[in-house]
Order: structure tokens, then sequence, then C-alpha cells
């Protein structure tokens, strides 16, 4: 089990993912609608969480400034994106994300990257 | 005398901008489309130099430009902008060269192209194609997010523990059909970004390719298995290609797994040198419905072409004939048992091998 921040400017996706991150026994513990927002999140939260499910494509600041931002803050956090944006994937496994998932994505495969990232 | 005639006739008659300067700056010669296109008055061109004529920006390059012509140089790429007497902007590009009188030069002369339309119109379209381009990749990124929003939604009912079989088959047809509309997608923008970009070509392991597209397309099918039959290991052959080939095999492969309905679905894939040629041959064999000879040309085209077969492949293998035409190599589909087309489809790609793969290992294997 994993605590997970959502990072998306989409609000329903949220939601799903909020279910499916359940169903996989993993426990939501922020969301953040933007990048900006992503940091203070990040920032507020005590313990950090595991994993930052982290979009690209968002207002006021994209995912991979909040990547760096936040990789600023703490080193040791994980990011995974989660993008639509696959031309982006360089430049987010450079800012140092962990990992990259292509939207649209299954929950299997997001399960097994989540697992995959916290055994690390 | 009649030569004369016809060459005034061409000097008057063409769109072309003629002008002939003097050493002195002055203006020798310009003919009637100069005037009309710069508004001057053939009386007016007394008083007329360079200054007066080239927009201030280009001045000293044209000053430069026909001090070398007045030398005896050739300019075939002039390009300057012009000012009307009214003061409107003419983006002019031609040639200048220079004019004998025994074997003194006297003048320089310039015939030019007006490209103001031209740019005109250039402009216009790199303005569209900004425009398009941005309104496809705006479309493009949300869909893709409302389709992860659909998948999503799709699997949170499918995790139900009470659905009733009936639906949960319908549930799962869905999700197909979303992921289907997905890879669409996701091939457009592919399509897209081949057609776009400068290639950028490595050495490719034919092998290694083949193996990683396999692995993932195992992974679309998990009530399936693949039995994988091929002579392809990784190391045995190199092709210059890029990270779309993995494409070419995924595509092909994943048409394989989807079209044949058992649980266990055989491809062979097999690979030789074509002797005296630098190229290879690939077969992929698969066993499913097969494709009808009316059909097998215009497969690969599916931008052209609406069909309304069972294999609606979402442009995949229209990317996979683009990414192979890329490489100088190509594709085509014949039956796997000659003349029985309903025993399954032989894809027969063509690739060109690295000069670095024959120089080290020999033309035929």
């Amino acid at each position: 089990m994993a605590s997970i921040i959502i990072v998306d400017d989409d609000m329903f996706l949220h939601k799903v993912l909020d279910r499916i991150l359940s169903i996989g026994n993993h426990d939501v513990v922020g969301h953040a609608y933007d990048g900006a927002a992503a940091i203070e999140v990040y920032i507020e939260l005590n313990p950090k969480p595991d994993i930052i499910l982290m979009d690209h494509r968002m207002p006021i600041m994209n995912g991979v400034t909040a990547t760096k931002e936040i990789l600023h803050i703490n080193s040791d956090a994980k990011i995974l994106f989660i993008s639509a944006d696959e031309t982006i994937k360089k430049e987010a496994m450079d800012a140092g994300a962990l990992g990259f998932l292509t939207k649209p994505i299954r929950s299997v495969d997001m399960f097994a990257a989540i697992d995959s990232h916290l055994s690390k | 005398m009649k030569d004369e005639k016809i060459l005034h006739s061409f000097v008057d008659g063409t769109s072309d901008l003629i002008q002939s300067i003097k050493k002195d700056g002055t203006v020798e010669y310009v003919n009637p489309t100069w005037l009309k296109t710069l508004q001057y008055k053939e009386e007016e061109l007394v008083n007329v130099k360079l200054r007066d004529f080239v927009f201030p920006g280009y001045l000293r390059r044209s000053e430069e430009a026909i001090s070398r012509v007045l030398r005896g140089a050739i300019i075939s790429d002039y390009v300057s902008t012009f000012v009307s007497k009214e003061g409107n902007p003419i983006q002019v590009e031609g040639r200048l060269f220079p004019i004998y009188r025994g074997k003194k030069i006297v003048a320089a002369a310039g015939i030019f192209q007006n490209i103001n339309e031209q740019n005109r119109i250039l402009d216009e379209l790199r303005h569209e194609q900004a425009r398009v381009e941005f309104l496809l990749d705006l479309m493009t990124h949300d869909l893709t997010n409302i389709n992860q929003e659909i998948i999503s939604t799709i699997e949170v009912a499918l995790y139900s523990p009470d659905l009733p079989t009936n639906l949960e088959n319908l549930l799962r047809e869905s999700l197909n059909e979303v992921e289907r509309g997905s890879n669409l997608i996701s091939n457009v923008k592919k399509l897209l970004r081949i057609a776009k970009r400068a290639p950028r070509m490595f050495l490719c392991d034919l092998g290694e390719s083949l193996l990683a597209a396999k692995e993932i397309v195992e992974k679309s099918f998990l009530h399936k298995v693949m039995i994988l039959e091929t002579n392809l290991e990784p190391g045995l052959y190199n092709v210059t290609a890029d990270e779309y080939l993995i494409e070419v095999f995924k595509s092909l492969l994943h048409n394989a797994m989807k079209f044949d309905t058992r649980a266990r679905v055989q491809i062979e894939v097999e690979v030789e040198s074509m002797p005296h040629t630098p190229f290879i041959k690939i077969q992929v064999k698969d066993h499913g419905p097969g494709i009808v000879d009316i059909e097998k040309s215009a497969i690969f085209d599916q931008l052209s072409h609406r069909r309304d077969s069972a294999r609606g492949l979402g442009l995949g293998l229209t990317l996979t004939k683009h990414v192979l035409e890329n490489y100088g190599g190509y594709i085509r589909v014949e039956d796997r048992i000659e003349g029985l087309p309903a025993e399954g489809a032989n894809f027969i790609l063509i690739l060109r091998r690295s000069t670095e793969d024959i120089s080290n290992k020999g033309g035929n294997q």
C-alpha cells in the first residue's frame, strides 16, 4: 500500500483515480490541480507521500517544473508521471521523475508501476 | 533589328523587374514592370539613386553586391527589399550580373521577382499550419484525457464483485473500443511527428525490436497467449532506423493477436537477407481471418480509404507504411498460403540493412 498525491488539472480524473487507487489498496493523501498547488500540498503533508502521480500540462505551473521544485525540496520524493504528452517523457525523466506512464493507462499497469517504484 | 524588337518585347512584357545601375549609382535603365511596381515615372529616374529605392536595412548589402558585380561577379541569390516612391516595401529576389561594353564593365544589371505575394502566402500558410497544429494538439490531448476517464470509470465498474456476466462482457467490449479510439489518436500523433521532424536514424537491432514489441503486445492481451516462432534473434540483423521500428512490429503483432479469435495465437516471423542486395526480407505470418485481394493494397492507406471489413486498425498499418518508407523500405501483404486468404495474412517487409552491419557481417547471411 502506498500513500499517493494526485496532481492533475482534470477534476473528474481525480475522482476516478481516487477510486481505482483505493481498489488497489492505495491511499490518496492529497490532491492538487496544478504544479504550484502540488508543491504546497507536498510541503504541508507530513509524513510525506510515497508517490506523487504527476500530470504535465496544467495551468499556473506544469508538471516538469513542479517536479524540479519538489525534488529541490526533497531529493527523495518519488514522482511518477501520468501524461498524454509522450513528447515530454525525456524532459520529465531528466527533471528527476522515476517513471513515465502514457495516458490512457489501465489500472493494472498503473499498479505495477507504483509497486515497482515503491520497492526502489 | 528584328532580334532587338523581340528582346524589347520580352523586357517590356515580363512580370520581372529589370534594372541597370551605372557605376556612379544612378539608374541607367528599368523596364515598365519596375516602374509600375516602384511607382516611378520614366522622367523621374534621372535623379533616382540606389538609396532612393532600396530599403535602408538592405542598402549596405546592395551597394556591396553591386560593387562586386561591377568588378565582374555574378550574384544569383540576391535578396533585397525595395521601397516604392510612396513608401511601400517590395521584397525581391533574383540575379545581378555585369553589363559589358567591349571588354569594359559599365553597369550592374538585375532581374528580380517581386516575392511580396509569395511571402504573404507563405506567412499565411505558416500561421494556418501553426493554428491547425495547436488545435490538433489540444484536441488529441483532451480526447486522451477523456478516454483515460472513460477507461478508469469502466475499470471501477469492472472491479464490482457482483457484476452480471453479460454486463461485464459489455463493459470489456466498451473498454476495448475506447482503447481502439486511443490507439487511433496515438497513431495520428505519431504520424504527425514523423511527417514534421528531421530524421534521426541510428543503428537498431531487429531482433531486440521484435522482442520489445512482443512484450508490449502481450500485455494488451492478458487472456491470450502469443506463440511466436522466429529465426530472428537479437544480434543477427541491424538496420538504420529509429524508435518507431518497434511500432512496426507492435502494429503487426497486435493485429495478429486481435484478429485471431483463438486463445493461443500462432505467429511466424521469418527473416532472410536478399542475396546480392543490401535488403532484408521479413515475413510476419498470422493465422487470423486474412485479407481479401481487393483490400490488400488499400489496407496501408486508411487516410484515403474507408473500409468496412473487420480489420479496422486505427491507422496502425498506415503508420507502419510511413515508418518503413522513411527508412527506405516498404511493406506489402500476401496470403499466408497463396490463394487461400482465409488462412491468414503474410506481411512482407523489406528493410535496408545498415551499412555497418553489412561490412561487419558480409552481404549474405
